[in-house]
């Protein structure tokens, strides 16, 4: 069983769902860690040329690679290039015979769903569904290089984020500190910045938080957001719509803080404080920080 | 500039989705059906072009069972201007692969300038059909798109090209794209318009062709991917509340907890 | 004389002339029927127009006696008048204008009036009120009454120095004391006699010219205005009928306003009391209900003669008048506020929902959080986007299974007399689903056959009329309306205003007719038939009737808030106001000046409920504040200092006790604020919580307060002392020492 497990850098290194896809792959059978060089940023036509060449001669049974957007960008047009079968955003993959059986959500997180797909296939997997064994190594990594000729795109410019400078992403964010409007207004969220900052948490918002223009759309968590999976969700002054919950449901650990006991939210919270969060954040934060600052 | 968008008619946001009794679908019962959400704003963002270019023609495609239509009357209303149906014995169960194969004929023979389609679907939630197509083509493409505009320093009325945002962390990349491509769409520049009452009256009597999907050369192949289970998400809750103690004690007992409980600190 | 017939006919053909044009701009309006209903708007007329009614509203009771002795003042001076001219130009008097009767009447109201154009005067130049518009076309039009006054009075004691009073002609008392004051001699007297008659039909020659430019146009205006007024009860909007075969739905231009719209433009008098009392006007929004209404009429100046002319064009969207109204119309609460107070009946709400329906169906152009709640009601029937097979959930066992509250659908229980129509709010919003089985408690205590209609109810539809989207609401209301008529509904009870209102005066547009009722007119219907007893808190426990009625110090202070759409759409002031005076323990406060017909919104009315305030304060902060204010005058002041606030919170162990569990004693003097309408009790809540003032009162329904004094069948108290919220008293406790004397 020839696994192949692609990975992706960030400025910091291997990102984190690359590792996890590299010990899964080295769980699951014959693994080779693979990464796109030679372009400066992700091109999909580049990265796809590389790794459909290196595939048709390595001739892997499976290709797994992290769900980051570039990620299932890349995995989605690698398995059309191959024509092989793709599934995006995997909880849990195993093979059995000639099917990897992979564990996804659908209908945007409401429904948890085992699918069958035949092998050869593309699998990209959700950030945080696999461990790293502590103390692994960073596996060996075969460099692809890509051939930036082969983009038929001409890259012009970045334009970065006001907000966002220094920000931990939401998409792969381990700790996310959410604010709803029960923090009554963009002028408040000041506290959440100081937690998340604290925890080295990304931010997330509320849709009615976005739409009214407190807070960027790129910190939207919900339906038509993002959909994070951290190990740790904050919910602060959240009531918890349905919308909402189906963007970050798949957190480990949920805390919400209301005032209102019957928010929807606490019935997914695995931790729930009744109050006012204007004075519990601070407590909070304060608390945090004691912590840190032990060690 | 002539604009097709892919959409598909999934269940609406508002709907509580239940598992069918064969434990591997949805039970369709009671389900009122919409344009998938990034599909609607693949839709906006193409109707905005044609609001700052009038010249612009946006047309919808669906590759679906019949009662898609339906969404593509939705798009109609909002303001396109032409729809197909690709429909079908084979289009109910097509997979990705095969929808976007049978998007590709469509395409050939509309010819459009651009593509859109929605980042992913909100039913299965794969996201493949986008970049799926622009292989099949053999165009490139862009994911995550939040904008694109015509290309700055180009001739009037010659094409130097679109001028397409992608979100990243951080920002947005821009990417210029000289012919024709692809773009899956994460969000429009504004929320979609929600169709005037004479668009909805002049979409309801607009003809709206239909295409078969096996006449397309498309067959429902052996699927690659099949669904075997389907349940709902463990239920979550049971969780504790803590309203004791002031609020310096909660917030130390929910470190405290948080730390050692649940080792996420 | 040939000069004075040449200077009327110059005059009156001004008049003449003007007014045609005006009269041709008006029917470049849409066509509207406003012939039914004959005695009601000859009634109207009489009392309304010539009895001046609406303009004795307080605050402006002194200013209105001063108008209304103008305005009758000038009828009857009018019949003088004309007679003048003719007893002048031919020698012919009018019959009866020679007995004392009249002469004494127009004499006394010459001076009458006069006297008021003094005040008037005076109170323009020294304390002009702040939203008057004060112009020189005011003080034109004073100035000019006061002329045509001091002809006429100059005119009568100049004739009686001057000897020529007829024979058999009454003498007018007031010009004769002013005859004895003026130290003439006969020949001046006959002189100024000549001028004054002259001078006085030159006046009003050029009142008539200038009339129909002037604001003053008003006096005739009204007239028709009042007439044709709307004959729908006030809380209905216009039916858009065969709205699928219309090219443009909505006013997107003059043109498609009506034309008893464009009449309301012509017959503003510009004074200003509509925004005195438009709370987003009061909170700093860029709404002035005058400004939309004159607005329509300067457009119509602006642009009437271009489209009068054959082939004219469709004329200009609101969206770019100057100034451009897209901002003003979504700041609207359809609160009625400036309807009530209009002197002339303008209907203000009808143009603004007329413009935002163009906006809303012609451009798709709505405000995002709103057109999200249009979307929602769409595709769930709710404006909140839940799931609408969760929509009996309130009724539920939270366990699961059965109903523990019994409540019955009209699929499980068909003969049921009544329909309580829930409504989205108290199906959905956790708050107010308590609201709901407080209504259901009380309504099985009095043993009232009633069903709910579950998950077969969907939204009535009201947030997407007054946004706007007419479609949308008629698609709604057809629905309920065949599952109406499936069940054979008749009669319905509603717990909120906005149900109350479509459902009873708008729904019969699409021909569903029902007997409906807010449920708080029906409990004081029971109430006063004794089908249901009002007990002190606490229920049997509680010695019951013989309890007397307890001092001052020991009941709550309860402020009533008047619901818009339960008060001034439907004038139902009293009823609510009975059923709290019933409820024992309780003391009724008003929330005056702003209350009944002056009540203030609470802001979300309109759709407003769904859209975002950007700017001001927020209208349910404002009335947060009036309430406060209130109550902090009514009783011991229970506020304490911020410190003392925190302080007893954290020594309770515990944030705001916005819902207290046993064991928490709650009552610290805090007060309450009771009305009958969800939206009402969000908005006030989401003040109690903004403004941090959770220790000094608690917005509650009133069908909370009845429920937690009504006899239950059988021994629920446990049970409905969680779910209902109680007024201070935990169970157990004070109630039953009161009884003890």
């Amino acid at each position: 069983m020839k696994v192949w497990a692609i990975v992706e850098r960030s400025q910091a290194g291997i990102r984190r769902v690359s590792l996890e896809v590299a010990a899964k792959a080295k769980d699951l059978g014959d693994a080779t860690v693979l990464e796109v060089t030679g372009v400066e940023r992700y091109s999909s036509l580049a990265a796809v040329s590389a790794l459909a060449n290196e595939a048709a001669a390595g001739a892997p049974d499976l290709i797994l690679i992290g769900a980051t957007p570039t990620g299932r960008d890349l995995g989605a047009r690698l398995a059309a290039r191959l024509g092989w079968a793709y599934a995006s955003e995997a909880t849990g993959v195993s093979v059995e015979g000639s099917n990897a059986i992979v564990g996804r959500t659908m209908y945007a997180g409401k429904v948890r769903a085992t699918v069958r797909a035949a092998l050869p296939a593309v699998v990209s997997v959700r950030p945080g569904a696999f461990a790293i064994p502590g103390g692994a190594a960073e596996p060996q990594v075969k460099a692809v290089a890509a051939d930036g000729r082969a983009e038929r795109l001409a890259f012009q410019r970045f334009e970065p984020t006001a907000a966002a400078s220094g920000r931990v992403p939401l998409a792969e964010a381990r700790v996310v500190v959410s604010g709803g409007r029960g923090l009554r207004g963009p002028e408040n969220w000041k506290m959440v910045e100081e937690l998340a900052g604290l925890l080295g948490a990304a931010l997330g918002a509320s849709r009615a938080v976005t739409d009214a223009g407190w807070r960027p759309n790129e910190e939207q968590v919900g339906q038509t957001g993002r959909t994070v999976t951290p190990d740790l969700y904050i919910a602060l002054g959240i009531s918890g719509a349905i919308q909402h919950l189906a963007g970050m449901t798949s957190s480990k650990v949920i805390v919400a803080v209301n005032k209102d006991p019957e928010a929807d939210i606490f019935k997914v919270a695995d931790y729930g404080v009744v109050g006012d969060l204007f004075e519990f954040v601070p407590a909070f934060t304060e608390e945090v920080r004691k912590v840190k600052e032990k060690g | 500039m002539k604009i097709l968008v892919c959409l598909k008619q999934t269940p609406d946001s508002t709907v509580r989705v239940k598992v069918a009794a064969d434990g591997r679908s949805v039970d369709p019962s009671g389900v009122t059906w919409a344009i998938s959400p990034y599909d609607e704003y693949a839709v906006e963002m193409a109707l905005e072009r044609k609001d700052a270019d009038p010249t612009t023609t946006v047309a919808v495609v669906t590759v679906g069972p019949a009662r898609s239509k339906d969404a593509l009357r939705q798009a109609l209303a909002m303001g396109c201007d032409e729809a197909t149906l690709v429909d079908g014995a084979a289009a109910e169960t097509l997979e990705g692969l095969a929808v976007a194969r049978a998007l590709a004929k469509v395409v050939d023979e509309a010819k459009p300038d651009l593509v859109l389609c929605g980042r992913q679907a909100s039913d299965d939630d794969q996201g493949l059909v986008g970049p799926a197509l622009a292989e099949l083509l053999g165009w490139p493409h862009v994911a995550t798109v939040t904008k694109f505009a015509p290309a700055e320093a180009g001739p009037p009325g010659g094409t130097n090209g679109i001028d397409v945002w992608k979100e990243v962390e951080g920002g947005h990349e821009v990417w210029r794209a000289s012919g024709a491509a692809v773009l899956t769409v994460q969000k429009s520049e504004k929320e979609p318009r929600y169709p005037s009452l004479p668009g909805i009256m002049k979409a309801k009597k607009k003809e709206i062709p239909e295409k078969d999907a096996g006449a397309l050369g498309i067959e429902a192949n052996a699927a690659t991917l099949e669904t075997v289970k389907m349940e709902p998400p463990p239920a979550r809750g049971g969780g504790r509340i803590l309203k004791d103690g002031d609020m310096k004690q909660t917030a130390a007992e929910l470190v405290r907890l948080l730390r050692e409980e649940a080792k996420v600190l | 004389m040939a000069f004075l017939v040449v200077v009327w006919a110059v005059g009156w053909g001004l008049f003449v002339r003007r007014g045609w044009q005006l009269y041709r701009w008006l029917r470049l309006g849409r066509n509207e029927d406003r012939t039914h209903g004959l005695g009601r708007r000859i009634r109207d007329e009489l009392v309304v127009y010539l009895g001046q009614r609406k303009l004795f509203k307080r605050p402006y009771l002194v200013r209105g006696i001063a108008h209304a002795l103008i305005f009758w003042g000038f009828l009857i001076i009018t019949v003088g008048t004309v007679d003048l001219f003719l007893s002048g130009v031919f020698g012919v008097r009018l019959p009866g204008t020679g007995t004392a009767l009249f002469v004494w009447t127009v004499d006394a109201f010459a001076v009458a009036v006069t006297a008021a154009i003094v005040l008037a005067l005076v109170r323009r130049v020294f304390f002009p009120p702040p939203r008057m518009h004060v112009a020189l076309d005011g003080y034109l039009i004073l100035g000019g009454i006061a002329f045509l006054m001091v002809t006429l009075l100059v005119f009568e004691s100049a004739g009686l120095v001057a000897g020529v009073a007829a024979d058999g002609f009454a003498e007018p008392p007031f010009a004769r004391a002013l005859a004895g004051a003026l130290p003439l001699g006969r020949a001046t007297a006959s002189t100024l006699y000549g001028l004054a008659w002259f001078g006085h039909l030159v006046g009003v020659a050029a009142f008539a010219a200038y009339l129909p430019q002037s604001k003053h146009l008003h006096i005739f205006t009204t007239l028709p205005n009042v007439f044709f007024r709307s004959e729908r009860p006030r809380g209905a909007l216009d039916l858009i009928d065969r709205i699928e075969e219309r090219e443009t739905i909505g006013a997107g231009s003059v043109r498609d306003l009506s034309w008893k719209q464009l009449l309301d433009g012509y017959t503003c008098t510009e004074c200003g009391r509509c925004s005195d009392q438009c709370p987003a006007l009061a909170t700093g929004k860029p709404l002035d209900p005058q400004k939309i209404v004159l607005d329509i009429r300067d457009q119509l100046y602006r642009e009437g003669a271009k489209l009068a002319l054959p082939g004219g064009d469709r004329g200009t969207p609101p969206a770019r008048w100057k100034p451009t109204k897209t901002e003003e119309l979504w700041s609207c609460t359809t609160c009625a506020g400036c309807v009530e107070a209009c002197p002339v009946t303008i209907e203000h709400i009808d143009k603004i929902v007329d413009m935002r329906r163009w906006l809303a169906m012609n451009e798709g152009d709505v405000p995002p959080e709103a057109q999200r709640a249009l979307t929602n009601i769409e595709r769930a029937g709710n404006p909140w986007g839940q799931p609408p097979d969760t929509r009996a959930d309130w009724a539920r066992d939270p366990q699961g299974g059965s109903t523990t509250l019994g409540v019955p659908t009209f699929a499980e229980r068909p003969d049921a007399e009544w329909l309580y129509f829930v409504g989205c709010a108290a199906s959905f919003d956790r708050r107010n689903q308590k609201v709901a089985r407080a209504v259901v408690e009380v309504l099985r205590a009095a043993d009232v056959p009633f069903a709910i209609l579950g998950v077969e109810e969907t939204c009535n539809g009201d947030p997407a009329r007054r946004i706007g989207n007419e479609y949308l609401w008629q698609m709604q209301a057809q629905r309920n309306i065949e599952t109406f008529k499936t069940y054979g509904v008749k009669k319905v009870i509603t717990s909120c205003p906005h149900c109350f209102n479509t459902i009873a005066n708008e729904y019969p547009q699409l021909g569903g007719a029902y007997e409906v009722v807010h449920v708080v007119q029906l409990v004081r219907r029971l109430v006063r038939d004794g089908k249901l007893r009002l007990v002190p808190e606490g229920g049997p426990r509680a010695r019951g009737e013989g309890t007397p009625r307890a001092s001052g110090s020991t009941e709550e202070k309860v402020a009533y808030h008047d619901p818009c759409y339960l008060g001034r759409h439907n004038r139902v002031y009293d009823e609510p106001r009975d059923v709290l005076d019933a409820i024992p323990g309780v003391e009724r406060v008003e929330v005056t000046p702003h209350h009944r017909e002056r009540g203030f919104c609470c802001g979300a009315g309109g759709g407003r409920m769904w859209m975002e305030e950007k700017v001001g304060q927020r209208v349910n902060h404002r009335r947060m504040d009036q309430i406060l204010a209130v109550l902090d005058r009514n009783g011991p002041p229970g506020a304490q200092t911020e410190r003392e606030r925190g302080r007893a919170r954290f020594a309770r162990g515990g944030p705001s006790p916005q819902g207290h569990s046993r064991g928490v004693p709650p009552s610290d003097g805090r007060k309450w604020v009771a009305s009958g309408c969800p939206f009402c009790l969000i908005m006030l809540d989401e003040a109690v919580g903004a403004k941090d003032v959770q220790e000094r009162i608690k917005p509650i329904d009133l069908m909370e307060l009845v429920a937690a004094r009504v006899r239950p069948p059988g021994a629920q108290t446990e049970a409905r002392s969680d779910e209902v919220e109680h007024l201070g008293r935990p169970s157990g406790s004070p109630a039953r020492e009161v009884g003890k004397t």
